[in-house]
């Protein structure tokens, strides 16, 4: 029913958004709060800490837990991370989200980022390969 | 026995061996063929020191010719760095005392084990000159393909993250 109060406009973008994006809120003991499970589900999980059971967090830890709400958003692209599948590359984004002083989480953004990356993967290959071959060949001279 | 997490970085320039070494480390492989690293490349091994457990979190970065070129976000929150180059290219070792002096000002308590690679590709006399010419003193020099000091490489930062 809500559709027809919408513009064009906003039916078409919501075709799109939040696809390629999740939202994850953790406490600040890694603690999975709510997940809106977009590109995986993590309801499995709900209740652990997530410090626990992915290591690249685990591995920051210290770091997140000390995010304020005044901190910039810390932003870690182009990650290939084995717990969410090594055929996809992701950006992560963390920021702190108090909507009131007693609920304080900390708000994780992830976004699939594979065919755009994909592509520069391609380009960054070539041009290694140019590069280390260029340096042999001189060598060899 | 006590428990730790620990974050190391390894980086470099590109094609040195960084993913190679973790590879190897991590699942006792080698592959002949280069595949770049995009972005960062996370691993993770539990290491058993004498009286304590070490989960290192390896970050396996994709290589650049300036440090400087890293994002920002990667070096946050690290407790040890391995720096590789390649003994065989000489172009992956010029940089050196720049970008440790980088990374030092980013990570002024982290221990930094410098790595040359590809020990295999040399002979001894080769290594000795390099050794000698180095503008900055190397741990160990590895080989990723046979495994040689590998293991030694990785325990020996393992220790100096947990002193
Ligand atoms: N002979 C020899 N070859 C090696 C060794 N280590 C790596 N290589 C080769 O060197 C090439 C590059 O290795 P990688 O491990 O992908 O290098 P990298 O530093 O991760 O490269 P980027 O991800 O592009 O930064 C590959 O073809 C490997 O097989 C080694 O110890 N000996
Ligand atoms: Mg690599």
């Amino acid at each position: 029913m809500s559709t027809k109060k919408r513009t064009f406009l906003q039916q078409f973008k919501s075709q799109f958004s939040p696809s390629g994006f999740q939202f994850v809120l953790l406490d600040n003991q890694g603690v999975i709060v709510e997940s809106c499970n977009s590109l995986f589900n993590l309801n499995l999980y709900q209740g652990l800490s997530a410090f626990t059971f992915i290591p690249f967090l685990e591995s920051i830890e210290e770091t997140l837990v000390q995010i304020t709400t005044k901190d910039a958003p810390i932003y870690f692209p182009r990650l290939d991370i084995p717990f969410f599948s090594h055929s996809k590359i992701y950006d992560f984004t963390f920021q702190r989200f108090e909507p009131f002083p007693e609920h304080s989480f900390i708000a994780w953004i992830i976004r699939d980022n594979t065919t755009h990356y994909y592509y520069l993967r391609q380009i960054q290959q070539e041009r290694n390969m140019v590069i280390v071959q260029n340096e042999r060949s001189t060598a060899g001279r | 026995m006590q428990q730790i997490s620990k974050k190391v970085i390894l980086v470099g320039n590109f094609g040195v061996g960084k993913t190679s070494l973790v590879r190897r480390f991590v699942h006792q492989t080698f592959s002949d063929e280069y595949l770049t690293t995009l972005g960062v490349r996370i691993d993770k091994k539990v290491v058993n020191l004498a009286n304590i457990t070490v989960n290192m979190i390896l970050w396996d970065v994709a290589g650049e010719v300036s440090q400087t070129k890293v994002p920002a976000s990667y070096y946050l929150g690290s407790h040890g760095v391995i720096y590789v180059f390649d003994l065989q290219r000489p172009s992956s070792f010029e940089n050196i005392t720049s970008d440790i002096d980088f990374i030092r000002s980013k990570l002024p308590n982290a221990p930094i084990c410098v790595i040359g690679n590809k020990k295999d590709l040399l002979s001894d006399a080769e290594l000795n000159s390099i050794q000698q010419n180095l503008s900055v003193k190397a741990s160990y020099f590895t080989s990723a393909k046979t495994g040689e000091n590998v293991e030694a490489m990785f325990e020996m930062i393992a220790k100096q993250m947990t002193e």
